[in-house]
């Protein structure tokens, strides 16, 4: 060991700094200690691996199907590349979307900052380490989302290697575009909002901003012209449709370009592309190297007022005294409430699906073709289908809602006042419950607002999507905190590792999509026996209440075991 | 007040002894100094003693209640201190010691009494109402001290009391365990400070490697010769 040491050369600071930072990223050092000390615990990585490939490989398969389809239709009007953009655009809006809250927290509010500063490292050799494990982390994302059209492309045409080596390229510098927007977008604001007493509020202010900003530049890439002769004349032109959606995103032309076109032309898109990702990232490097210290040590900066507290004050506050369930969940609620990255990617992640209605609705809101949509929801036969979509919604934004299952997970090395006060498992897991059934269903009733106040549907059918929203999102809550108490991730350095990066989280958004298409199923099943819509909705509340009679007794059972098992 | 029988614990399968066979009695109304170098299994034993570490044998009984058997019970009686208290960064100090008189169940009559008077003896009033982000490392250590002093335990058990905190509360804390023991109540607190120890406690041990090594009043660990200090007596034992 000692000759190893000796033996290893020495290594640059900054890539040092970006080995260090993958390894406790993805935990490296932690993966081989359990498979080669901690063996009874190896088989935990693997099913959790299996899990995720299990849940994924589905969706994968309906995207690729869709991204097929795509294509032939791009075929039939002589435009097949078109398959090329849709994937490049809509990988690189993920990116920017996720993007932003990803890197607000791995640049501003994670622990190792602090430990990083002090260290003779220059800021831009911090951001790009940390940009660096970002990147490695969204291919994940983009791999599944390009690889199938890439792949569609290249065989649905006959390509040759040039083909499949430029296409590796392409997918290597696919994060970099958006990453780096999003990074000069966060480190514009963060410096903006990053000082002060309401800080943390207002960066959670700057980060809605910016998500409805991504969300609107995503709605107005989507909106056709409305003059049916200039979309006729986009159609028939060579590569119209490419440029028409790419227009707004011109960078998802440019790696077309590099992919379908050929000799000087395809050259000189990928050119272009690199050239691009380059300048961006060096500009991004640089501004942070001007901006990014000031702001984050304007955040480490706790103002204390100082003031002292009267009698009164306290009796005050102190009151009569809660019971146990009602003291956790307040603790819960706080905390969750005044971490801004808690309140984006939990609260505002869990309402946010509707709110895309609403912007949509806003930016399209002059499209004649939208109003008479809305109208003809409105229409007596088609009423309670669309009042079963809007709790389709509901249900679907109850499952996206991650508070749930990254509940215990969230409480990290604070964990020992769990483990110490005299309170049941149960009743904390109670608590921890009540605090995510609430962030769900504020997500539906956002929804019955956007029904009632938008799409203007009569209150009798809002209130039936509504109360099965409500019944249907308690099992949702109830596994997803399941699946957090069987297996928390309590170590970490960030807000950001504990709910974003936990696996947990994605867990059990992949059981929550289970149990909605076991309810879609239910639903499906009356309506196809003829039943009224009425049985349809009493059905899925049916199967909510067997699925909650099941779930809320095993999280019961589970924390009482794993509560004990936890060592802190 | 605390009964400790065979008690082990070890790492990586076996190959790391934590605590290995600890045997020990603490007895009602007396101080108690917990004494080891670093990496001896203090922490280790204390973390089991309030329910934050499951042993791989023994048992632990607090005031006859078996901590693995009747876990809620044998909890109320205990005030606990870590060595590194971490608090929730975003509540109040205020909010913190609401939060634990809420769920030990501190009577509504006395809540604020208590926690009026455990502010102004560590002197948070000032800081009570901002958030325990903004706190130094010896406020953490006091509000950690209020929040587990609060619902007023037969036992305490304090990891490293003294680390971070400034002379004037080290001091009142010291009268403050002197006084619970006197009204025949428990302290079982581990330190590095021998003097703090000698002064204080009215009996120590000494653990080393997990193990047990001395075991009594200062008084008969010296064997009679009064000239040795608990630190000479600590360095032999130790060095062994």
């Amino acid at each position: 060991m000692k000759e190893r040491l000796m033996t290893r050369k020495p290594v640059k600071p900054f890539l040092s700094l970006i080995r260090m930072q993958l390894n406790v990223n993805y935990g490296i050092s932690a993966l081989k200690y359990r498979f080669t000390r901690e063996k009874k615990k190896r088989w935990e990585p693997v099913l959790i691996g299996l899990a995720i490939v299990v849940g994924l490989v589905p969706l994968l398969a309906m995207y690729t199907f869709f991204m097929m389809s795509v294509f032939a239709g791009g075929q039939m009007m002589g435009q097949p590349e078109i398959v090329l953009t849709s994937a490049f655009v809509f990988a690189q809006l993920v990116i920017l979307i996720f993007g932003i809250l990803y890197i607000m927290g791995s640049f501003y509010f994670s622990n190792d900052v602090m430990s990083l500063v002090p260290l003779p490292l220059k800021p831009y050799q911090i951001i790009g380490a940390k940009f660096a494990v970002i990147l490695v982390n969204e291919y994940l994302t983009s791999v599944p989302l390009l690889l199938p059209p890439v792949i569609i492309f290249g065989i649905g045409t006959s390509q040759g290697l040039l083909y499949w080596l430029k296409s590796i390229v392409l997918m290597a510098f696919a994060p970099v575009i958006p990453l780096a927007v999003a990074s000069l977008l966060v480190i514009l604001v963060m410096r903006v909002v990053n000082i002060g007493r309401y800080k943390d509020l207002l960066a959670i202010v700057g980060g809605i901003v910016l998500i409805l900003a991504s969300l609107l530049m995503s709605a107005l890439l989507q909106k056709m012209p409305e003059d049916p002769r200039a979309l006729e004349q986009f159609i028939a032109e060579q590569a119209g449709l490419v440029k028409l959606i790419g227009s707004r995103f011109p960078p998802a032309v440019w790696a077309t370009g590099a992919l379908a076109g050929n000799g000087l032309y395809g050259t000189g898109c990928l050119m272009l592309y690199i050239a691009v990702c380059a300048g961006l990232f060096i500009f991004m490097l640089w501004l942070a190297n001007q901006v990014f210290y000031k702001a984050l040590l304007a955040g480490q900066e706790v103002r204390r007022k100082g003031k002292s507290i009267t009698g009164e004050q306290i009796g005050k506050h102190v009151g009569r005294g809660n019971s146990p369930v009602l003291a956790l969940l307040k603790r819960e609620w706080k905390l969750l409430a005044r971490t801004p990255l808690y309140v984006l990617n939990g609260l505002v992640g869990s309402i946010a699906g509707p709110f895309i209605v609403v912007v949509m609705y806003i930016v399209r809101g002059s499209d004649a073709e939208l109003a008479r949509l809305a109208e003809s929801l409105r229409k007596q036969e088609v009423v309670p289908y669309a009042a079963l979509g809007c709790l389709g919604i509901m249900l679907f934004t109850a499952g996206m809602n991650i508070v749930a299952s990254t509940a215990l997970s969230r409480e990290g090395k604070t964990i020992w006042v769990a483990k110490m006060i005299p309170v049941a498992a149960r009743q904390q897991v109670d608590a921890k419950f009540l605090c995510s059934y609430i962030v769900s269903a504020a997500g539906v009733l956002t929804t019955t607002l956007v029904a009632l106040i938008l799409l203007k549907l009569p209150v009798f059918w809002v209130i039936l999507a509504t109360v099965a929203g409500l019944a249907g999102s308690v099992p949702m809550v109830a596994l997803g905190l399941l699946i957090d108490v069987f297996h928390p991730k309590l170590v970490w350095n960030s807000e950001q590792e504990a709910m974003k990066q936990n696996m947990n989280g994605g867990l059990g958004m992949l059981v929550s999509f289970v149990i909605l298409l076991v309810m879609a199923a239910a639903a499906a099943g009356t309506l196809l026996l003829g039943l009224p819509v009425t049985v349809a909705f009493a059905a899925v509340t049916a199967v909510s209440v067997l699925l909650s009679a099941l779930s809320i007794p095993a999280l019961h059972a589970v924390a009482e075991k794993k509560y004990r098992e936890i060592e802190a | 007040m605390i009964e400790i029988r065979n008690l082990s614990k070890s790492y990586n399968k076996g190959q790391v002894k934590a605590v290995d066979g600890l045997d020990l009695k603490v007895n009602r109304g007396e101080i108690f100094g917990f004494l080891g170098p670093n990496g001896a299994g203090k922490t280790t034993t204390i973390k089991m003693i309030v329910g934050l570490l499951n042993p791989d044998t023994g048992t632990i009984t607090i005031d006859g209640t078996d901590i693995s058997k009747e876990p809620l019970e044998a909890k109320r009686k205990i005030g606990y201190v870590p060595d590194e208290p971490v608090l929730y960064e975003r509540l109040t100090g205020l909010e913190y010691l609401n939060f634990m008189a809420d769920v030990y169940q501190v009577p509504a009559s006395e809540r604020k009494e208590r926690i009026e008077y455990y502010l102004e003896m560590f002197n948070l009033r000032d800081a009570a109402a901002d958030l325990i982000k903004s706190y130094s490392h010896g406020m953490r250590q006091k509000t950690a001290l209020a929040g587990a002093l609060l619902h007023d335990p037969k036992l305490w058990i304090l990891d490293e009391p003294m680390v971070g905190l400034d002379p004037k509360s080290a001091h009142l804390l010291k009268n403050q365990m002197r006084e619970h023991c006197d009204k025949g109540n428990t302290v079982f607190f581990s330190t590095h400070v021998l003097e703090v120890a000698e002064k204080l406690c009215d009996r120590v041990a000494i653990i080393n490697r997990g193990k047990l090594i001395a075991i009594g009043t200062v008084d008969e660990l010296r064997h009679g010769d009064q000239k040795d200090s608990l630190e000479k007596i600590f360095l032999e034992l130790t060095e062994q």
